[in-house]
């Protein structure tokens, strides 16, 4: 314990030439007996002011003095209050060193380190108490605002480290960098750049900091993991600048953003480019996209191997690179049209198109084309599939189906002609048992032939190879020689043909072959159904612009489920109904190919167990449509 | 003037012969087979036939091939010519006619009718 004597220590002219410090005497019941000049110009008041006046009211704040003394009241277990929280403690330990808020006269506040001495007698007795004050005012405000700023980087997600251009050592980082890694800050303040990038060297990462420190560059940004005290790798970006103010160390401020979450996302997104390339480019079919200029802006595996470009050759140039001619040349037409109308032409599904390979070799392909938009610019997407070797498989087909329709009629016109030259009494009366026999066979031949016809007219229409001789003329003359033709189909069913409505001044423009070959196929089908003694009706009805021609049946009807396929190729309401009934089940498939191609409609109406109407419809020809027509050849798109 | 010899070119034996028969035993005609263009273009001269029938897919020599040389022989150049075949297409029957046959009948054809079919063709010919 100090024992000051007050008379010693405090010679007037040493007070007063302690400018910088404010010096404050009290006796023991704090009344001021002293107050120098530095605490005038500290406080603002004159030593004549305060001098006898009892502290710490005068230039204390009230409720700092309360909340001492509260603390010591509680650590003590004794009141302690007003100026006993200033003293108490010195008296115990001889000195106190504290912050506290001085007001001045104007009223300010000034924060000073106060230092409170005893002064005791030479017997020991308590003669007052010192109080000597520093303004710390700049040092509490560069402390608030140091707080304030680290404060404020730790409020940053990222981690911020500071290091020294000479050590590497860290000497600062922020609750982010901590965060981030997993040290305390202690840690880290231990530590270097070095010690959590594990990918660099430090001559390595120095080269890095060199153009900072060379002042080419005032930011230095890369990608590169840091290593988590419990040794994981974090992917991070880090950002790095060099801080050089005029008379202070430099320093590197380094921000630490973590990507974590943003590499996943990217490798989720890589992945899933991944998945649908793999998926784009396993397809069989060529995907190709382009801008609303023509120009292609990609090409999968399957396209690049059937144009036999690389995608590096063609993305981004025009697509009329694998257009021969003239879809080459048009093609600038079509664009400059789209622009116009925004309309485009090729949009749609099953287009049979020319394409040009590499070598310049053109191959036919079928085109898909479909609109899209991508980032708001329409995208064209087509789909391209070769089908070269279609193409020449059909065309084997067809010759296939041809010569053995060929190679089949040849002998079929022997064994029909044989028979029907016996069946028909030309060599003779024959016993009745071998006449019915060779009925059989020779109806049976008949029926074969029909079966080839219908395979190789199936084949034409198929191919395109259906040639028909469109003429004008009157409807009713071709449904009458028709009528008469099969006139004798329904007599071993007794089933009775009756025309009930007749359009005798109805031109339509047909191949008159063709048009009957697919009434008759009605009329057939119609025997075949009608229940023995049944009447089939044909009627040729006006309705508006178009004929109609009906038959109409009294048997069992469609069946609901056949009623979707019965236009289709091979369709038989029923197995059975082939041996029954006879037929290829081509026949409806042949009359709706061949009634389309002249312009016309064909359907039907049924119930089932009521019968079935079936008919077709044509545009009716009037004498100045006739007056065009001699202008063109006999082609069926004269129209 | 009547019809009474039909030259008939065709390469199938078992045709040649129910075509014969049905010519001969239905229409009453006088019927000369020849087995293939070539054969017809010996025979014609010597027959001296009112028709011709000619089949169109023939080995050697084709029906088409057959007419053309037969049109351009001064003798039997203007005996009028109907093809009886398989090959019925309408740009067929037409190239046909342009090569200045009278007419087609289809196999296979009934025989019954053949003799009055190709009377009846016969009868149109200009």
């Amino acid at each position: 314990m100090i024992a000051v004597d007050q008379s010693d220590i405090l010679p007037s002219k040493v007070l007063d030439a302690a400018t910088e410090v404010s010096i404050i005497a009290t006796d023991p019941q704090g009344v001021i007996t002293v107050f120098n000049r530095g605490a005038e110009l500290l406080l603002g008041y004159s030593a004549e002011q305060v001098i006898g006046k009892h502290t710490p009211a005068l230039f204390h704040l009230a409720s700092e003095v309360a909340g001492r003394s509260l603390t010591l009241s509680q650590k003590y277990g004794v009141p302690i209050e007003g100026f006993r929280a200033f003293v108490h403690n010195p008296e115990w330990q001889g000195r106190e060193q504290r912050q506290w808020t001085y007001v001045c006269a104007d009223g300010s506040h000034v924060q000073v380190s106060l230092i409170v001495t005893v002064m005791r007698s030479a017997e020991g007795n308590i003669t007052g108490y010192l109080g000597v004050a520093y303004d710390i005012s700049k040092e509490v405000r560069a402390y608030k605002a140091v707080k304030e700023f680290r404060n404020t980087l730790d409020r940053v997600h990222d981690g911020i480290f500071m290091f020294r251009p000479d050590t590497l050592g860290f000497i600062y980082v922020s609750l982010g960098a901590t965060l981030q890694l997993g040290y305390s800050s202690e840690e880290l303040l231990r530590m270097s750049p070095l010690d959590i990038k594990p990918e660099f060297t430090e001559a390595g990462f120095r080269q890095r900091l060199q153009p900072l420190l060379d002042g080419d560059k005032t930011l230095v940004m890369f990608e590169t993991v840091h290593r988590h005290k419990d040794a994981h790798l974090i992917p991070v970006e880090v950002s790095i600048q060099l801080l050089s103010e005029p008379g202070q160390e430099p320093l590197f401020v380094n921000v630490v953003r973590d990507i974590t979450e943003r590499k996943a996302a990217e490798r989720v997104m890589r992945e899933n480019a991944q998945y649908t390339q793999a998926i784009l480019d396993n397809v069989i079919d060529g995907i190709i996209t382009i801008d609303s200029h023509g120009t292609i802006q990609s090409i999968n595996l399957a396209g690049e191997n059937i144009f036999r470009y690389k995608a590096a050759e063609i993305v981004g140039k025009n697509v009329k690179l694998l257009m021969p001619e003239p879809y080459h040349s048009e093609h600038d037409g079509y664009l400059q049209n789209y622009h116009a109308t925004a309309i485009p032409r090729v949009i749609g599904s099953g287009r049979e198109v020319a394409g040009r390979r590499k070598d310049g070799s053109v191959f036919p392909m079928d085109l898909a084309v479909s609109r899209s938009v991508h980032q708001g610019q329409p995208l064209f997407i087509g789909l391209v599939r070769d089908i070269t070797e279609r193409k020449r498989v059909d065309s084997m087909k067809a010759e296939f189906v041809s010569t053995v329709s060929h190679e089949l009629r040849t002998p079929l016109t022997s064994i029909s002609g044989a028979l029907g030259l016996i069946v028909g009494g030309a060599l003779g009366e024959l016993p009745e048992q071998a006449r019915l026999m060779l009925d059989i066979a020779y109806k049976n031949s008949k029926r074969l032939a029909v079966l080839i016809d219908d395979l190789l007219d199936m084949e034409k229409l198929e191919a395109g190879k259906m040639q028909l001789d469109l003429q004008v003329q009157l409807l009713m003359p071709l449904v009458e020689q028709t009528l008469a033709t099969v006139s004798t189909y329904g007599d071993p069913y007794q089933v009775r043909f009756d025309l009930i409505e007749r359009a005798d001044q109805a031109r339509v423009r047909v191949d008159g072959g063709r048009l009957q070959q697919v009434l008759t196929n009605f009329l057939d089908n119609a025997v075949k159904f009608s229940p023995s003694g049944a009447q089939v009706e044909v009627a040729v009805r006006l309705q508006q612009e178009r004929v109609q021609v009906e038959v109409i049946d009294h048997g069992p009807g469609i069946p609901g489920e056949f009623r979707k396929r019965i236009f289709q190729k091979f369709s038989q309401a029923d197995s059975s109904d082939s041996r029954q009934k006879g037929g290829t089940g081509l026949g409806l498939a042949i009359s709706k190919e061949l009634i389309e191609r002249m312009d016309g409609v064909i359907g039907f109406d049924s119930e089932e167990g009521q019968g079935a109407r079936f008919y077709f419809q044509l545009p009716i020809w009037q004498t100045q449509d006739i007056t065009q027509q001699s202008g063109c050849s006999k082609t069926a798109d004269c129209r | 003037m009547n019809l009474e010899r039909i030259l008939y070119v065709e390469d199938e034996p078992d045709i040649q012969a129910v075509a014969k028969l049905a010519l001969e035993m239905v229409g009453g005609y006088q019927v000369l087979i020849c087995s293939g263009g070539q054969d017809a273009l010996d025979k014609v001269g010597g027959f001296a036939p009112d028709l011709i029938l000619l089949d169109v897919m023939m080995p050697g020599m084709d029906g088409p091939t057959t007419l053309q040389k037969l049109r351009a022989d001064s003798a039997a150049g203007a005996i009028p010519v109907i093809f009886l075949t398989a090959k019925v297409q309408a740009s067929e029957v037409a190239h046909y006619q342009a090569l200045g046959a009278l007419d087609v009948i289809a196999k296979p054809f009934d025989p019954m009718l053949l003799a009055m079919q190709v009377r009846a063709i016969w009868e149109r010919k200009p």
